[in-house]
């Protein structure tokens, strides 16, 4: 019932555009079943995004740009994490984390150990673990 | 669940691509070799599945209280 409230707030959120469709080829991890996601946004929700599934109305990732946690976020991702999505020099990197906000700001996590990694040329994304990186999955937002 | 005994060097291969070498076989663990595309993720069990339980709650939280977004948000503008 819940997520069905929050879906109605989710129809209220304007596309980015119609074609926006961002394709997860093996879906984001344990949820392989979702590939084709569109990023939603609007003043209200910013700096925050919501990554909407278009296969369920339930399936939803509210997002923050990793720069808003930490500066030099892109520089720890392996190239080769890159290069399987097909960002090249040309192409702009995007990445995003996934947000879970508590009953309180103080209790509000990012998980920077997993981030989902976007190539908004080809519109192929994909869900990435920083093994080695030290970040938590339940970075403090605050 | 296949069930497979294999010796120190010996390998399995997973469909034409990825293949599996058991490179060391200590007391309690066993030192593995895994060659596989570069569009195949390779991660230990359990770091895979404290990220599936991390994505289960972030989907479950959806679209939080609109006053909690916003106290957040201007924590996040504060900083440079």
């Amino acid at each position: 019932m819940k997520a069905m409230q929050a879906y109605d707030q989710t129809t209220e959120l304007k596309l980015r555009s119609k074609d926006a469709v961002i394709h997860f080829e093996e879906g984001l991890i344990g949820f392989s079943e979702f590939k084709d996601f569109v990023l939603m946004e609007n003043d209200g929700l910013a700096p925050f995004r919501l990554l909407q599934s278009l296969e369920s109305p339930q399936v939803g990732f509210l997002v923050l740009e990793p720069t808003a946690l930490v500066n030099n976020y892109y520089d720890l991702v392996p190239a080769r994490e890159w290069q399987s999505l097909g960002v090249g020099a040309k192409t702009k990197p995007l990445a995003f984390v996934i947000v879970v906000v508590g009953a309180n700001p103080e209790s509000s996590t990012g998980n920077l150990q997993a981030p989902l990694l976007i190539n908004y040329d080809n519109m192929l994304g994909k869900q990435i673990i920083l093994t080695d990186s030290g970040f938590s999955v339940r970075h403090p937002l605050i | 669940m296949l069930v497979v005994t294999r010796k120190k060097d010996e390998k399995l291969i997973i469909g034409n691509e990825i293949e599996i070498q058991v490179l060391r076989i200590g007391r309690d663990n066993v030192r593995l070799g895994i060659k596989a595309p570069a569009h195949i993720s390779i991660y230990r069990y359990e770091i895979y599945e404290a990220i599936k339980n991390e994505n289960v709650s972030a989907v479950t939280s959806q679209i939080p209280d609109k006053e909690t977004l916003d106290k957040i948000s201007k924590t996040l503008k504060a900083e440079p």
